[in-house]
């Protein structure tokens, strides 16, 4: 375990390494370092989300995205931001910290609307459901643009966060040679992530967890020892999904303009892949395998641009090489960097 | 369809089955018309494959609802319980294939087995974590003891999936105990172990029957039923065929016929 973990820091470190070196770890470097790693935090958020339901859970959920897409447009709806094709200006109607609870729970609360006909359910039937739902949404908010603002999106709700930017981030920023909101936002995820992998590890030590791991292990079993499983694993999906919120909150800061098109399908399987390469059921996995993976994603174009030229070719080709290393993984080693071999492998 | 005659000094029966009744599409599985478990000792659900001993099973632990029919459990209607609630209540099950959570060590599945419902929601973790870690605490312990009584204790921090067949029977057994069952249905406890665990089982039958539980238990292996059980339910394609004392019910020309037979020649 213990080495598990060194070979996961030392890959971890490579990375970094390898966003420094190619651009020559000159000034421009760290600036280059900074959106990787934000983005790499945004999308572990979700990975820890998507692995208290997939991975402690057992619940299949190929429409993750649709809690980010919630938690998203609420945060930035409820703050004051500029929409449409002539961006109209509103006001905010809350405080940050209440727009970011507000997000959270509406996402939650999708969870509970769509696992209560579902999760009756075989998990597959769950998954089904939930990528209809995300598409649905997606749909929605491109159709309802009296109050999202429609295919033009939302803008301009940033400002509230960056108010809150301390003064050591600004000289930091300075000390770096990096833009002072870019290195807030990677503290911001960052915490964030840390926090909520923290929350989520405790959880999971609980009679609760245990439970929860019970029950993707064997329902019938549980039911036969006096548990019911459908209130757990409501639960575990409205958990996971508050904090799919959390991160549709800080991906909406990140790209500091939202619309429909931001929310496509593809990000469930992003944060699959992120959950995978991390280690199923893992406590850092998702923290891990976001940097990994968009490290990945952004230097191994790159890299193909250096033999191909660039143009689409090279840009699809990065695609094609984290795929074939996603393949490989699951092959070679299904439990990711820092997962339980025995936890993801039906026979030794 | 009738039944012989019950011995006089039977305790009130903890379980009554009535006109239960299940049928699969077009397939009458179960239709038992009276079926009276005593409220002591071992009671056998014996007959030959297809016989719908498991059905009966289920029908009484809940994981099917009938079709028609009652199921009563310490004088209250419970045909409409839950699994889980009839588990709350006392009445545990096993499975015949067992179902030891595989990726839990054998220690958190006795945990999974103790905890009361209770202890396990989210809202009591959240409102009263100091007696959710007490209760953690003393379950461990009790939960040892059992495992030293089954003489696995060395195997408390191995994974489900790391046990052996005979290994799991006696997990999944003890860990129906840690929720202080007042009935026990042990669905084939003899079947697929060794010798020398199933005599440990048998041990633990008896136990557990002398410190006041009720065991019901489904076997077709007639010598085995004989040596373990106090009262005996025959059935024979779903219906019952004879009931009482082992004795009683072994000399049923019927049961002979049925039972042997089938059991020759299948």
């Amino acid at each position: 375990m213990t080495r598990q973990r060194i070979v996961a820091a030392v890959i971890v470190a490579v990375c970094v390494l390898w966003i420094l070196g190619s651009r020559g770890f000159g000034s421009g470097a760290m600036a280059a370092l900074l959106p990787v790693l934000t983005t790499a935090g945004v999308y572990a958020v979700g990975g820890v989300g998507l692995n208290l339901q997939y991975g402690h859970g057992g619940l299949l959920n190929f429409g993750f995205v649709a809690f980010m897409t919630v938690g998203a447009y609420v945060m930035v709806l409820l703050l004051p931001h500029r929409s449409g094709p002539q961006g109209t200006v509103s006001e905010g109607i809350v405080p940050l910290p209440l727009a970011i609870l507000a997000a959270a729970l509406a996402a939650a609360f999708l969870g509970l609307l769509c696992g209560i006909p579902a999760i009756r359910l075989r998990t597959d039937y769950l998954a089904i459901v939930m990528i209809a739902v995300a598409e649905i949404l997606r749909m929605l908010a491109r159709d309802l643009s009296d109050v999202t603002g429609g295919v033009h999106g939302v803008l301009a709700y940033s400002g509230v966060l960056q108010d809150l930017r301390p003064e050591l981030v600004n000289s930091l920023a300075k000390a770096l040679n990096v833009q002072a909101f870019q290195l807030w936002l990677c503290v911001v995820a960052w915490a964030a992530l840390i926090l909520l992998t923290l929350l989520v590890m405790g959880l999971m030590r609980t009679p609760w967890g245990l439970l929860l791991k019970a029950v993707r292990d064997d329902e019938l079993a549980v039911r036969s020892l006096g548990k019911s499983p459908t209130v757990l694993k409501l639960q575990a999906l409205a958990i996971g999904g508050a904090i799919g919120g959390l991160a549709g909150g800080l991906l909406a800061f990140q790209l500091s303009q939202i619309n429909p098109d931001v929310f496509i399908p593809q990000i469930t399987f992003f944060i699959f892949a992120i959950v995978t390469l991390g280690g199923t059921g893992s406590t850092w996995g998702p923290a891990v395998g976001g940097v990994v993976f968009w490290t990945l994603l952004t230097e191994s174009g790159a890299l193909v641009s250096q033999v191909l030229g660039t143009g689409s070719a090279a840009s699809a080709a990065r695609y094609v090489i984290v795929g074939l290393l996603l393949v490989l993984l699951i092959n070679f080693r299904p439990q990711g960097l820092l997962g339980r071999r025995k936890d993801v492998v039906l026979e030794f | 369809m009738s039944s012989s005659s019950e011995p006089a000094a039977q305790p009130d029966p903890i379980l009554v089955l009535d006109g239960l009744t299940k049928s699969f599409g077009g397939l009458v599985a179960v239709d038992i018309d009276h079926v009276a478990i005593p409220g002591a000792g071992v009671t056998a659900l014996i007959g030959p494959n297809g016989a719908g001993k498991t059905t009966a099973f289920d029908l009484i632990s809940g994981f099917v609802t009938p079709t028609s029919g009652s199921v009563r459990y310490a004088d209250e209607t419970i045909t409409r319980w839950s699994p889980e609630r009839r588990a709350r209540n006392g009445l545990v099950r096993t499975f015949q294939l067992t179902r030891v959570f595989e990726r839990l060590t054998v220690m958190e599945n006795m945990l999974i087995g103790a905890m009361p419902a209770t202890h396990m929601r989210l809202v009591d973790i959240l409102a009263r974590p100091g007696s959710i870690r007490r209760a953690v605490r003393e379950n461990r312990d009790k939960a040892m003891e059992l495992l030293t009584s089954v003489r696995i204790e060395h195997m408390a921090d191995a994974l489900g999936r790391e046990l052996s067949g005979g290994q799991k029977k006696l997990v999944e057994y003890s860990r129906a105990l840690m929720g202080d069952p007042r009935v026990l249905l042990l669905d084939e406890p003899l079947a697929g172990v060794t010798p020398p665990v199933r005599e440990e089982m048998v041990e633990h039958i008896r136990a557990f029957v002398d410190s006041g539980g009720v065991i019901v238990l489904v076997e077709h292996d007639l010598p085995r039923v004989m040596r373990v059980s106090d009262h005996v339910v025959v059935l024979d394609r779903g219906t019952v065929l004879a009931q009482g004392a082992p004795e009683t019910v072994t000399s049923d020309e019927r049961v002979l016929q049925a039972y042997l037979g089938a059991a020759r020649h299948g």
